[in-house]
């Protein structure tokens, strides 16, 4: 049976005494393993049955083999070889290439063989036509990364960063949790590296996201990205940041974060001081959230009941202060800067308070049930179904 | 034979689509479970979670326990109010009031008279949205009503009667307007617990009697204002301040003007 290969070129040899034939035998595989294409080029010296048995002037003597392979990929070269063998060993290379994820390829292996009796091959065969060629398409594993940089940012901030890992060709988008941070994938580095580009929200929460990496193959596993405050602090001041800080921490169930601009220097009104409002704040001396909508809803209730004087019990409370006096109320108007408390017993004053002054003011009024020696007004404009 | 084997298949289809409509809600149900016990847990943040995660949730909503649920978590979260308030606490409870509003939802269209005195003895403003809607409803269920505008005991009871007189004043306006009418027996009911409010000791009783027989007083409101207006200072037992006895005249004169422009109007 003949050695299998493309174009076999028989060339009887032009030996004066005997009836020798020899020949080239040129072998061009090409296959797919799993992520690679690999490819396989050889030629080799073939002698006819006669030739074995009874030495002639050609058989006796050495038949060079030589080759020259490339393997192509999508028309461009992705490796080569050359082997070149004497004594009538047969010449081979051996090539092979990564198949990037997720596409189809065209692959093509084509050789350039030669088989040569005292350096001319017109007496053993010389071969450049033949090429095989495959279509292949690898399904990639999902990807995985295992570092960025850099890997934090400050809020308000915007510009790139590396990340590494393994699968990350064709990569389609970057996960980032929470809200306030952006990332886009910019540019891929040879399948490794991505470049990324990210964008941070000035009014991002600072602390840790997860970001993770979607390709065609899957999502990545998460890495983290800290955004932090800017340096200095998030809003110039220590003790500003540090009270915002704690409208985000999860042990004061919070459901609103203050902006910077949400707090300010402790004011007071015409009537009610900085002091009285304050009087439950742990920043009471530096920072505060105060609504004008307070200051001037307590100066109408007051007005309304006969400008008679009011001495407030509660005011301003930041989430530890009001954990510590009501943890049945954790996100309660009063960590908000729209409520205070109005010290009162006279069952008179109170119910006026509740029916005629505080609605009068625009004010939500909590149930006097609850307020024993006080009245709870709040000016958040949509009150409770029961106020 | 064979339109009995069609239906016979028929049926059979529309069984299998029920129940594989049914077969997420099942799964669902066994942390609705969960929940309903978290709602019972003694951690604050536990029930608040619990009841968020309800409230959040339509398919929990229309659960036929839910809504038994949300009125014994009102019933717990008012009784904690009650002895925090007693200890002289601040008893503001966010979760107390987001409960209120999700179950009045439920139930307001499908008021029972269980369900009635849990919402009537709830912490709420005579005043409020919650109480004028109850009211509304409040001529169904007289005979929970009426006790509830004499309850007597603890000081919290005082806020109970408040509100039950208010109540009572939304059901006869709305029985006045046709929106509810009222039989005979449960509009005399209703004008004599109005009338009994008006001689409550607790101020804030009296002063919801005057708001009621303003909304919804008829010509028998009069004679009872007029007393009102003559006996109130001595029920001031220190003395009443001016400011106060004029705001209370006030609100006499304004119920009887609004009871005889009704007069005049029919």
């Amino acid at each position: 049976m003949r050695p299998r290969g493309h174009g076999v070129p028989l060339l009887l040899l032009a030996a004066p005494s005997a009836q020798a034939y020899v020949w080239l035998v040129s072998y061009n595989n090409l296959w797919q393993y799993g992520t690679t294409v690999s490819a396989y080029l050889a030629s080799v010296v073939e002698f006819d049955t006669w030739c074995w048995y009874y030495s002639t002037y050609d058989c006796v003597e050495w038949y060079t083999a030589s080759v020259y392979g490339v393997l192509m990929q999508d028309g461009g070269t992705v490796a080569s070889g050359y082997d070149y063998q004497s004594y009538n060993y047969p010449a081979g290379v051996y090539l092979y290439s990564e198949i990037p994820c997720g596409a189809g390829h065209f692959y093509e292996a084509d050789g350039y063989h030669q088989a040569m009796w005292h350096g001319d091959f017109s007496d053993g065969g010389a071969d450049d036509q033949t090429w095989t060629f495959i279509y292949v398409q690898s399904t990639c594993p999902p990807p995985s990364i295992y570092s960025m940089y850099p890997a934090e940012a400050e809020r308000g901030t915007s510009g790139s960063l590396t990340i590494n890992g393994q699968y990350l060709s064709y990569a389609t988008g970057i996960n980032v949790s929470g809200a306030g941070v952006s990332m886009y994938v910019s540019a891929i580095l040879s399948d490794n590296p991505i470049e990324a580009g990210y964008s941070v929200a000035s009014e991002a929460t600072p602390g840790p996201r997860t970001v993770t990496v979607t390709t065609t193959s899957g999502t990545s596993n998460a890495l983290t990205f800290n955004v932090t405050a800017p340096s200095g602090g998030g809003c110039g001041d220590w003790q500003k940041d540090a009270l915002i800080a704690e409208y985000q921490n999860p042990q004061y169930q919070q459901t609103w974060v203050p902006a910077c601009s949400d707090v300010i220097a402790p004011v007071g009104s015409a009537h009610f001081s900085a002091a009285e409002i304050n009087q439950d704040n742990d920043y009471q001396a530096s920072w505060t959230i105060t609504r004008d909508s307070l200051l001037s809803g307590l100066e109408c209730v007051r007005a309304a009941g006969g400008n008679q004087p009011m001495v407030l019990t509660g005011g301003y409370r930041n989430p530890a202060s009001q954990m510590r006096i009501n943890p049945d109320s954790p996100n309660s108007r009063h960590t908000r800067g729209d409520a205070a408390d109005v010290g009162e017993t006279n069952s008179y004053r109170r119910l006026q308070m509740k029916q005629n002054w505080g609605p009068a003011c625009g004010a939500c009024v909590e149930p006097l049930e609850r307020t024993e020696t006080w009245v709870h007004f709040d000016w958040r404009g949509s009150c409770p179904v029961g106020w | 034979m064979e339109l009995v084997e069609l239906l016979r298949a028929f049926l059979l289809t529309a069984a299998l689509a029920v129940a594989h409509t049914d077969a997420p809600a099942q799964a669902d149900l066994a942390q609705l479970g969960a929940l309903y016990q978290d709602l019972q847990s003694s951690d604050w943040a536990t029930r608040q979670k619990a009841f968020k995660r309800i409230r959040d949730n339509e398919e929990f909503l229309k659960q036929p326990q839910t809504g038994d649920r949300l009125l014994a978590l009102l019933v717990s979260e008012r009784l904690e109010m009650q002895r925090r308030a007693a200890a002289g606490l601040d008893a503001e409870n966010e979760l107390y009031d987001e409960a209120l509003e999700t179950a009045w939802r439920l139930w307001k269209d499908k008021l029972t008279p269980e369900a009635f005195r849990v919402f009537a003895e709830a912490s709420y403003n005579p005043g409020s949205r919650f109480a004028r809607e109850l009211g509304l409803r409040a001529g169904r269920f007289v005979k929970e009503l009426i006790p509830l505008t004499t309850v007597d005991g603890e000081e919290v009871r005082m806020y109970t009667r408040e509100n039950a007189t208010a109540l009572v004043g939304y059901a006869l306006a709305a029985d006045q307007q046709g929106i509810a009418p009222l039989s005979p027996p449960d509009r005399a009911a209703l004008i004599q617990a109005l009338t009994r409010a008006a001689s409550d000791r607790a101020y804030g009783v009296r002063w919801a009697a005057v708001s009621s027989m303003k909304l919804a007083g008829g010509q028998w409101a009069i004679p009872v204002l007029e007393q009102m207006r003559t006996r109130e200072p001595s029920l001031h037992p220190t003395g009443m301040d001016p400011a106060s006895k004029q705001y209370f005249e006030a609100e006499i004169e304004a119920a009887i003007q609004a009871i005889r422009a009704r007069s005049e109007n029919r």
